[in-house]
């Protein structure tokens, strides 16, 4: 997921220095390289610019300046989804000054086509032959020093988790930038003819080689429209001249240019793929995800993982956070009560510090951070070891009865971190249609922050039935809002293409790294966030404003929902920050009845915990979601799905106090 | 009459059951991303193609290539046309 990168780019818009491109197929490596890269010395960081969604991040190497532009995963440079256009946009119309190609040394064959079209547009290219350890692993053994002859491109064997030869690949970039190489392949006289034909009547000032523009002309993947440096009244001629290229290409080798273009790389990638392995190897390890996918096999397995990150959570999230609090009581409590109570005496200021400084800072590290934390580590092994793209062909058929492909698993499974990255990776969707369902699902997927709050109130507190029970009513109202949105927008379900990837063994650095990103986040945007909530609801409640501030709630609140009045006060505070919703009720309980395990259920009652934990995962997620929800699918569409989330959070959790009251 | 053996002799991707073989023979084109993106990897008219695994009711078909192993949703995979190989 690219979300361990997306709080450390530069706008794309703000390129400094020399730009290097990372280009690849999916699950070669891309993200692992950027992140090492950017590692060494972030110079940037900031969020992504809202014209292309491309990451990237500005470091320096021995003094000289690099903008590192990571784009998403591709094999070519088509335009299906939102991220490849995003991707193809970014290197024709803003071609860096070199391109970083990442090479799946265990599929050298198919990963060289793309590599092949990249030299064909003339970037200066520098090949990182990735994978090597695993490659070698599996007996598979490349010439290096013939591929980087036959290629005409510098070659670099790496090890991506291990940072082994990254340096070397930039530095050979840096050397390569700016200088287009040599093209030392060639095509059939038939084809090489048409291309230099269309290639001689390109004008304008296009971007990038003649002979590579023409190609991308001729097999489809670029229209004359969409062509860079091309004035408007170029482009119908140019249309034309195409067309009747294509239509002597078909003519003379008798199938459609796209496909004789593609069979002609095809074969020259397989031909310079023969010359340069020595040893082709065995790769195995198929047969674990093929028991990923069979439903016999593979819906045990998924229960199984999920049962894992289940109990993980309970278990070792309830631990963290009870030695936590604990810890909090004893240690850090004291001396901060102590200090405040000096400086501030025991007036309304004092109290109101307390609420912030004691009671919320206690809550964020016992609330928060040990359900985060455990869930980002099971989330970055599943991400690493590859389960969850044999899981996105698992649910495929499933994905269907929702208007979504086996694609959009990802995002949803994604949300089920955080929701603003998941909502980012809509883009990696094919229609509209789709980004729009997913999009508005996603939403209701409890993101780690509400993982917080089930465990933290519901499991803590009531046990861990009681959390089974909430996940199955908020997996039925996503099951249900996804095959009513299916019926209800026109249109058709995308087509699923995906490569399936062997399962790897994840590395203990890259997952603590991932994890180490995404908490530093969540800590640093939510500790200011949870305090000064903490202060505004303590100043509330020690002034006794509480009450005139909860009381418009109250019909809602208290008599529909049946929770106290003031719980609703921190539902509203919890768009902010969803997990916040369950810190300023612990914040409350502890200051009203002093710190315990038992705090909170001294003052609610079971069900009352139960209902306010599913109606704080069901409503509106939070700002940022909703931001990136506006920026993803726009104002209107945003509007509404979180008006939608409200009411039926709010309908379904009246519905569900009163079956409980029944029961 | 010869017109319909070679109808005959093809048949939908999605027809082939696991473990079998055959070569493709035509691809959809209606759309040129998705026939981009099939010809980069390498599923074109002449490549051969073998079926590792069918997901049943009605989920993806799992197929082996020169250039991968690719997942393809039912309905694409009844769209790309294959022949037995002989």
């Amino acid at each position: 997921m690219s979300a361990v990168a997306c709080h450390q780019l530069a706008p794309y818009d703000q390129r400094a220095g020399t730009t290097v491109a990372l280009a690849g197929n999916p699950n070669v490596g891309k993200s692992t390289i950027f992140n090492r890269l950017t590692g060494l010395e972030v110079l940037t960081t900031n969020y992504p610019g809202a014209t292309v969604e491309v990451n990237a991040a500005t470091v320096r190497l021995d003094g000289q300046v690099v903008t590192l532009v990571d784009l998403p995963g591709l094999y070519c440079l088509t335009c299906t989804s939102g991220d490849q256009c995003a991707a193809r946009q970014a290197l024709l119309e803003w071609p860096p000054d070199a391109v970083v190609a990442i090479v799946d040394a265990t599929n050298l064959m198919r990963n060289l086509y793309l590599v092949l079209q990249l030299i064909d547009l003339g970037f200066p290219v520098v090949v990182a032959l990735n994978l090597a350890d695993v490659a070698e692993r599996a007996g598979i053994r490349i010439d290096v020093q013939q591929l980087r002859e036959l290629l005409g491109v510098p070659v670099i064997p790496t090890v991506a988790v291990r940072g082994w030869g990254l340096r070397e690949v930039l530095a050979e970039a840096l050397r390569a930038a700016g200088q287009a190489p040599a093209v030392r392949h060639r095509y059939s006289p038939l084809l090489e003819r048409e291309v230099a034909r269309l290639a001689s009547s390109l004008d304008g000032h296009i971007p990038l080689s003649r002979r590579g523009t023409a190609l991308l002309l001729l097999e489809g993947a670029l229209q004359p429209e969409n062509l860079p440096g091309l004035a408007p009244q170029a482009r119908a001629p140019l249309a034309e001249r195409t067309a009747s290229a294509a239509a002597r290409l078909e003519a003379a080798s008798g199938e459609p240019a796209s496909v004789a273009v593609a069979r002609e790389r095809h074969a020259l990638a397989e031909r310079l793929a023969a010359r340069v392995t020595v040893s082709p190897g065995e790769f195995r390890g198929r047969a674990a995800w093929r028991a990923a996918i069979r439903p016999a096999t593979g819906v045990p397995l998924l229960l199984a993982v999920l049962a894992v990150v289940f109990t993980t959570l309970f278990w070792g999230g309830g631990a963290l956070a009870a030695l936590v609090d604990g810890l909090w009581g004893r240690l850090a409590s004291p001396p901060i009560r102590a200090l405040v109570l000096a400086l501030f005496g025991g007036g309304v200021v004092g109290r109101t510090l307390l609420w912030g400084l004691d009671a919320g800072l206690n809550a964020v590290l016992s609330v928060g951070i040990p359900y985060v934390l455990t869930f980002y580590i099971l989330l970055g092994v599943l991400e690493d070891t590859g389960y969850l793209n044999a899981a996105a062909v698992l649910l495929d058929r499933l994905m269907r009865g929702l208007g979504l492909s086996g694609r959009a698993a990802l995002p949803l499974v994604a949300g089920a971190g955080c929701n603003v990255p998941a909502i980012i990776g809509l883009r990696g969707l094919r229609t509209e249609r789709e980004r729009l369902i997913a999009g508005t699902l996603i939403t209701m997927i409890p993101c780690s922050a509400r993982t917080a709050v089930i465990f933290g109130a519901v499991a803590y507190y009531l046990g861990w039935p009681w959390a089974l029970a909430l996940y199955g009513i908020v997996t039925a109202v996503v099951l249900t809002a996804g095959w009513g949105l299916n019926r209800l927008i026109p249109g058709r379900i995308p087509d699923l293409l995906a490569e399936v990837f062997p399962f790897r063994l994840p590395t203990a650095r890259t997952v603590l790294r991932k994890t180490w990103v995404r908490v530093r986040d969540f800590v640093f945007v939510a500790v200011p966030i949870v305090l000064w909530g903490s202060v505004a609801l303590g100043a509330l409640y020690e002034t006794g404003l509480i009450r005139l501030a909860a009381w418009p709630l109250a019909p809602l609140v208290e008599g529909w929902l049946g929770l106290p009045t003031v719980a609703g006060l921190t539902l509203l505070f919890a768009v902010l920050r969803k997990e916040l919703a369950l810190q300023l009720l612990v914040a409350l309980a502890v200051m009203e009845y002093g710190r315990g395990a038992q705090n909170l259920r001294s003052f609610m009652t079971a069900d009352q915990i139960f209902t306010y934990a599913l109606v704080n995962t069901i409503y509106i997620p939070c700002i940022a979601t909703i931001s990136v929800l506006v920026r993803a699918l726009g104002r209107r569409r945003a509007a509404l799905i979180s008006l939608g989330t409200v009411t039926l959070a709010v309908l379904i959790g009246g519905v569900a106090a009163r079956f409980l009251r029944m029961v | 009459m010869e017109h319909v053996a070679a109808a005959a002799r093809t048949r939908p991707l999605a027809g082939l059951g696991a473990g079998s073989c055959g070569t493709i023979v035509r691809i959809p084109l209606d759309d040129p991303g998705m026939a981009a993106e099939l010809a980069a990897l390498r599923l074109l008219p002449g490549e051969p193609v073998g079926v590792i695994e069918v997901v049943p009711l009605g989920g993806p078909v799992v197929v082996q290539t020169a250039g991968g192993v690719y997942a393809l949703g039912r309905r694409l995979a009844a769209r790309i046309e294959v022949c037995d190989n002989p």
